[in-house]
């Protein structure tokens, strides 16, 4: 508990973490200034999508992430962490709790901005309305909300492990960008290059990234080769996979 | 085991305990070596309440890293480190939380914080806060953020943190590094008045002039190996007494000193005699060569002389 306390005091102090919010807050504004003189079905999607707020997200939630661990490094605190906890997994679990609390708290407000962004520039829409899978659109932002929070979970497990065998977070944040953004792109090379053992090329970590189209378009199985629940269990697996051998290096790394 | 600590003083509303005869650390038979390097050799040493010990050598000697496991920084191929009766390891050090304070290295902060932020990172008891802020005259800048702060600033910070909680034991490793004079001064006086409290130091620096004015036990490591430890005060009594001579006839007098068996060499700030058990006959036979006096004084055996002694046998004995 101690642990997470000094690491939210180190978290609120730091600039980039209210920048990342403002920036959040600036880059879906200009999104939604954009989508006045869309038609309503692209209004729909734009709101379902949060104004694109869930990309933008995940890229400021990826830098905070690499920080949040190579700074330790960087500037020596390590040494003081160690001291002052039980273990250095303990400093690493505590730093990736604080993380996704963050991105909880991201997410939330990436809704609520949503909602208000609606309000001023799109009011001819009814949020309450069926959208999606005869659901409404108010609960589309929610289920997308609440798909890539679930997706972060992996992300910040890889981010967490790169910025843990780096000496900056520059390798990290770079690796969690292109995996984030070009998953699909990576998994397809990986699945087209071993077709013949697609059985467990399907289960390779950038697959997972389909998660939150497979959800929106069903037709994606037929690319991912995976169920939405196996998708949603890959995701896990693999994000404690990516947790585990991030905290071991994370420990072992000479200080 | 805490039952023996005898409870000496109070300050601040903050305890201090005191071990006269129990050791507070006990590094035992240390090794360390990363691949074929060997660092640490067979390290031994103790400390108790209240001791100022000044580690010295050469740079790679093995300091920072006797520090650093001690810590539970890195892990030892062979030996042990107990603190409090309680095994040190990376993996086992809950001991060290609330015992010991520590500035390795370079002082460890995050440049987005201010001074009183970083010290909260050590405790939240306000009280301690204060105390350290006004012991070590940080209260002008406290509020600032730390990457406005000078390398003498963050070093004074560096050794806040390391006291702030009053530990049992505070290691630091090269301390005055960065710090004006005035501030040495009161860091050194700071830390004499602490250790009469019970509160042990390790210390390393290469400032030789400045470390044995403060600390009463020295340990000289070399290629990993503790080639010395003793008290200061054993170290000045065992040494040979030097006598200056400064005369008007230094050419003469030595003339008369070597045909008399001294053992003397004529140095910088004069002629040096060792071994001079009886001062008079000394003195009355250059008198009555007409040889006159313009300054008598010993020559004090500082601690670069005992260092570069050590190192030098340290080498002749590895060498043969």
């Amino acid at each position: 508990m101690k642990l997470l306390r000094l690491e939210c005091l180190k978290l609120r102090a730091k600039r980039s973490t209210w920048g990342c919010i403002v920036l959040l807050i600036l880059l879906m504004s200009g999104i939604a200034i954009t989508t006045t003189q869309s038609t309503l079905s692209d209004q729909r999607f734009n709101v379902a999508s949060a104004y694109v707020g869930f990309q933008w997200l995940m890229m400021l939630l990826i830098v905070v992430a690499a920080s949040c661990v190579s700074m330790e490094f960087e500037y020596g605190t390590i040494k003081q962490l160690a001291v002052q906890a039980k273990s250095r997994w303990q400093v690493y679990l505590t730093k990736f709790e604080l993380i996704l609390s963050y991105s909880l708290l991201l997410h939330i407000l990436t809704v609520l901005v949503t909602l208000g962004l609606q309000l001023i520039f799109n009011p001819r829409l009814n949020v309450l309305a069926r959208y999606h899978h005869q659901l409404s659109l108010l609960t589309n932002l929610g289920i997308n909300a609440g798909l890539d929070l679930y997706g972060s979970l992996m992300i910040i497990g890889l981010v967490f492990l790169l910025a843990s065998s780096g000496h900056n977070s520059a390798v990290a944040i770079s690796v969690g960008v292109v995996v984030c953004f070009s998953g699909e792109g990576l998994s397809s090379l990986v699945l087209n290059t071993f077709k013949t053992v697609t059985f467990l090329t399907r289960w390779n970590p950038f697959n997972m990234m389909c998660l939150q189209e497979q959800y929106a378009n069903r037709d994606y199985q037929d690319v991912t080769h995976l169920t939405l629940g196996q998708l949603a269990a890959g995701k896990l697996i693999w994000a404690v996979i990516f947790v585990g051998v991030g905290a071991w290096l994370f420990s072992k790394r000479r200080i | 085991m805490l039952s023996v600590y005898a409870e000496i003083s109070r300050e601040k509303g903050m305890t201090i305990l005191k071990t006269d005869q129990t050791k507070l650390v006990m590094v035992q038979d240390v090794t360390l070596h990363y691949g074929r390097h060997v660092v640490l050799k067979h390290v031994n040493f103790s400390m108790k309440a209240g001791q100022i010990m000044g580690v010295i050598g050469p740079n790679g000697a093995g300091k920072t890293t006797i520090m650093k496991a001690m810590l539970g920084l890195v892990k030892v191929n062979q030996g042990t480190i107990t603190l409090l009766n309680e095994r040190v390891t990376p993996q086992h050090h809950a001991v060290l939380a609330d015992n010991v304070g520590a500035l390795i290295e370079n002082p460890a902060l995050y440049p987005f914080l201010t001074g009183w932020q970083q010290l909260q990172l050590v405790t939240k008891n306000e009280s301690q806060l204060k105390w350290v802020i006004a012991a070590l005259q940080m209260s002008a800048y406290i509020h600032q953020t730390v990457k406005h702060y000078s390398l003498g600033m963050r070093q004074k910070l560096g050794i806040a943190m390391a006291l702030v909680t009053k530990p049992k034991l505070v290691i630091l490793d090269e301390p005055m590094n960065g710090l004006d004079p005035q501030s040495v001064k009161l860091l050194r006086d700071l830390m004499k008045r602490l250790a009469q409290q019970g509160m042990a130091f390790l210390i390393s620096s290469h400032i030789l002039s400045e470390l044995e004015k403060v600390i009463d036990t020295v340990m000289v490591i070399d290629h990993g190996r503790v080639v010395l430890q003793t008290a200061m005060q054993d170290l000045q009594q065992n040494q040979q007494q030097k006598l200056v001579l400064q005369t008007t006839a230094d050419a003469q007098a030595l003339t008369w000193l070597q045909r008399h068996h001294y053992a003397c060499s004529q140095q910088a700030d004069g002629l040096v005699v060792m071994g001079v058990t009886s001062l008079t006959p000394l003195l009355a036979g250059l008198i009555a060569q007409g040889v006159q006096f313009t300054y008598i004084g010993e020559q004090a055996v500082d601690l670069e002389t005992i260092l570069l002694r050590q190192l030098g046998q340290s080498v002749r004995g590895e060498l043969e």
